[in-house]
């Protein structure tokens, strides 16, 4: 009873205790919120990092054959779907001929951007593109209402109902919201594309090997995938159209998206795949995962995380040390008081257990502080970053720099768990030390102390 | 047969130190402080220890309170020899038998005085019959600072008691465990003559009202005249200086 009522009354004693309480909560807190941030960031980035990649890519190495692809991929087991893309890179402005740019600035506004050629009903079983083009929730509050951005209908992305007969003459596109943002394109806005194509057939003089090409389409609609770089970044339109205005040859496929039954199996399917493709005639393919295609981006991310973690943990064992000199100090100030308990029947346990007791309870009650501090501010992350733009001024989390539109956060419980353990067990190590020398004090000599 | 006073032999030994040798070593010197002392302690008595300054009477004290084993003899309670427990034993021993009253008093600064009472039950008892018989302890420290004449200064902290309130609250401290043997060391030695007199008549009513066992260290003459039974420490050894008048 003796040893937490003066623990107690030790600790509510003085002021230091207090302030090494405040870092152990501040540790915590700091350490909860980077890495439940961290995580965020993570999951967010490896989305991005997947971009539109599907689960499997396939890269056709033999041209002219994508319907012996398409037949083979389907054959294979775990394959739940395959979408054929036509991918090109291209400039695209809604300024060129200054039909629908609203400013000067977006006049001259150009962005690069990568064309995806597409079959949409292939699309839709192969990726989230379906999702993405009725995913204006949570970005309502900004954008108002959606229908301005919209397509007309999901399952034909690429048809515009309009009055104006120029405007449905053209060919259609979909563009990614951020884009559409920046360049001022809303749906039925003309956009110009800009592409090129070269042709290296034998006896071509060199200045004709290289063409550009340009064509005025119009936009049917937007789509928000949620990561900054996809809906900056990428442009959809029917394959057949891509393959006419790139002059690509027929029957061209720059790579098949493979949807797998179950991405957890997806080394398997890949080998699976490439079994079939060194097996089959007059199909060889290179077959990548996602994570294939991105392992060295994913891994900086991973590590990045876990030199947060280390960094953090020295904060928290800054903290600990400190428990350990308050200890120190206050076995030193308490050693006469150390000799009386003793000549009051205290025995080594007894003493060992009221400092130990200290740094418990500094750090229980530190590390509780600080879990509900680090729990309310990652709950409350984007608001707190709004706050703090609004009332001061201050950016902590720019869209563009992060390539997401809002500050990700992934508490996880295992981790918070773990993040409090070591904070209580390092903190009674840390006391663990002071405490012995405590309860080891010789009696008389620490009665004799002044 | 009872105006036959017995003699101090056949009466009850409550605390018996024989053959006890004790050095301390400083540097390359040692000094052997107690050289084979030998004495008892008699239930119901007030002995005083009296001796130059430096004889070694606190040394013995510590010894007789199990706080520090002798080099060599014994200590021992109904003949058994308690300095040669464990630590931890002699410990639970000084809990129970001991009660120690120091010269600057060893109160506990951040305690009121009630709690400096009652730190000597929470030591003895788990934490679970602590708070089931709370209550009753209060009460019992309350009518023992009461009886120490210090009940109105209940909630006061040490340093805003003056020395003789602060040797109450640590006599008190003694008495709530109900020491079979009361152990002061100069427990009026910082203070002054009328003060120190209000503590000493504490004490020897504690023995004439309780029967309380008091072992007292002193240079005080007063306290030698009063006392039952003095002792001398000279040379390292006990010699006896009177008998008591009984
Ligand atoms: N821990 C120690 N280390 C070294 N010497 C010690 C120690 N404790 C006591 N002594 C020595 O032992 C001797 C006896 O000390 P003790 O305190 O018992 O004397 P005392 O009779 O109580 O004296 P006083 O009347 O001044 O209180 C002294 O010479 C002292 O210096
Ligand atoms: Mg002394």
């Amino acid at each position: 009873m003796y040893r937490i009522f003066l623990s107690i009354k030790y600790l509510s004693s003085r002021i230091i205790p207090f302030l090494a309480m405040f870092a152990v909560a501040l540790g915590v807190m700091s350490m909860i919120v980077v890495i439940s941030v961290m995580n965020g960031f993570i999951v967010q980035t490896r989305v991005i990092a997947r971009g539109t990649l599907a689960d499997l890519t396939v890269t056709p190495l033999v041209t002219n054959a994508s319907q012996h692809y398409l037949d083979l991929i389907r054959t294979a087991p775990k394959v739940k779907a395959v979408s054929p893309h036509l991918v090109r890179q291209a400039l695209v402005s809604t300024g060129f001929s200054g039909h629908a740019a609203t400013t000067h600035k977006q006049l001259r506004e150009l962005s690069f951007v990568t064309v995806l050629g597409i079959d949409p009903a292939l699309e839709r079983l192969a990726s989230d593109f379906e999702r993405y083009l009725a995913n204006f929730e949570e970005v309502r509050d900004e954008i108002g209402d959606p229908r301005p951005w919209q397509v007309d209908d999901v399952k034909e992305p690429f048809s515009l109902e309009t009055e104006d007969r120029r405007r449905a003459a053209y060919p259609k596109v979909v563009v990614g919201l951020e884009l559409a943002k920046r360049l001022g394109i809303r749906k039925g806005t003309f956009v110009d594309l800009m592409t090129y194509a070269i042709n290296d057939e034998p006896g071509v003089p060199l200045e004709d090997k290289f063409s550009v090409l340009h064509e005025k389409f119009v936009c049917a609609g937007v789509f928000r995938s949620g990561s900054f770089e996809i809906d900056l970044g990428f442009l959809y339109m029917p394959l057949e159209q891509l393959r006419s205005f790139s002059n690509a040859p027929k029957d061209d496929i720059s790579e098949f998206a493979v949807t797998l039954e179950d991405y957890l199996f997806s080394d398997q399917a890949k080998e699976e795949l490439q079994e079939l493709f060194m097996t089959s005639q007059g199909a060889t393919a290179i077959v990548e995962t996602w994570e294939d295609k991105e392992s060295i981006f994913l891994s900086a991310v991973d590590n990045e995380k876990r030199i947060m973690a280390v960094i953090l943990f020295f904060f928290l064992l800054f903290a600990c040390f400190a428990i350990f000199i308050i200890l120190n100090m206050m076995v030193r100030e308490k050693t006469r008081d150390i000799g009386i308990l003793n000549s009051l029947g205290a025995t080594f346990g007894g003493i060992l257990q009221i400092f130990v007791m200290n740094a418990l309870i500094i750090s229980i009650v530190g590390a509780t502080i600080g879990l509900v501090g680090g729990v309310l501010i990652c709950e409350n992350v984007n608001a707190i970053e709004q706050f703090l733009k609004n009332a001061f001024g201050l950016v902590i989390f720019k869209p563009d720099v992060y390539a997401f539109d809002r500050l990700p956060v992934d508490m996880r419980t295992d981790e918070v768990v773990t993040i409090i353990v070591l904070t209580i067990g390092l903190s009674a190590i840390s006391g663990l030390f002071p405490a012995f020398r405590a309860a080891r004090l010789d009696p008389v000599e620490a009665l004799r102390y002044e | 047969m009872s105006d036959l006073r017995p003699s101090p032999e056949s009466r009850d030994v409550v605390l018996e130190a024989s053959g006890i040798d004790k050095s301390f070593v400083l540097g390359s010197q040692k000094i052997d402080v107690l050289k084979q002392a030998s004495m008892k302690v008699y239930r119901g008595e007030i002995l005083a220890i009296v001796g130059s300054s430096g004889s070694g009477k606190s040394t013995l004290l510590h010894i007789l309170g199990l706080l520090d084993p002798p080099d060599a003899g014994s200590v021992s309670r109904l003949g058994k020899d308690l300095a040669a427990l464990p630590r931890r034993e002699r410990a639970l021993a000084r809990n129970a038998y001991i009660g120690f009253v120091f010269q600057f008093y060893h109160l506990i600064p951040e305690l009121t005085a009630v709690q400096n009472v009652l730190i000597n039950p929470m030591i003895r008892q788990s934490f679970v019959t602590y708070l089931k018989t709370r209550r009753r302890q209060k009460a019992r420290a309350l009518e023992l600072l009461d009886y120490l004449k210090i009940g109105n200064r209940l909630q006061h902290r040490p340093p805003q008691l003056s020395g003789g309130e602060r040797q109450r609250v640590a006599i008190a401290r003694a008495l709530i465990g109900e020491p079979e043997i009361l152990l002061c060391d100069e427990p009026t030695g910082n203070l002054d003559r009328r003060t120190a007199n209000e503590i000493l008549d504490l004490i020897w009513r504690l023995n004439a009202e309780r029967q309380q066992t008091v072992v007292i260290v002193t240079h005080d003459d007063h306290v030698a005249e009063r006392a039952h039974r003095v002792v001398e420490l000279f040379d390292g050894q006990f010699r006896r200086v009177e008998t008591a008048p009984a």
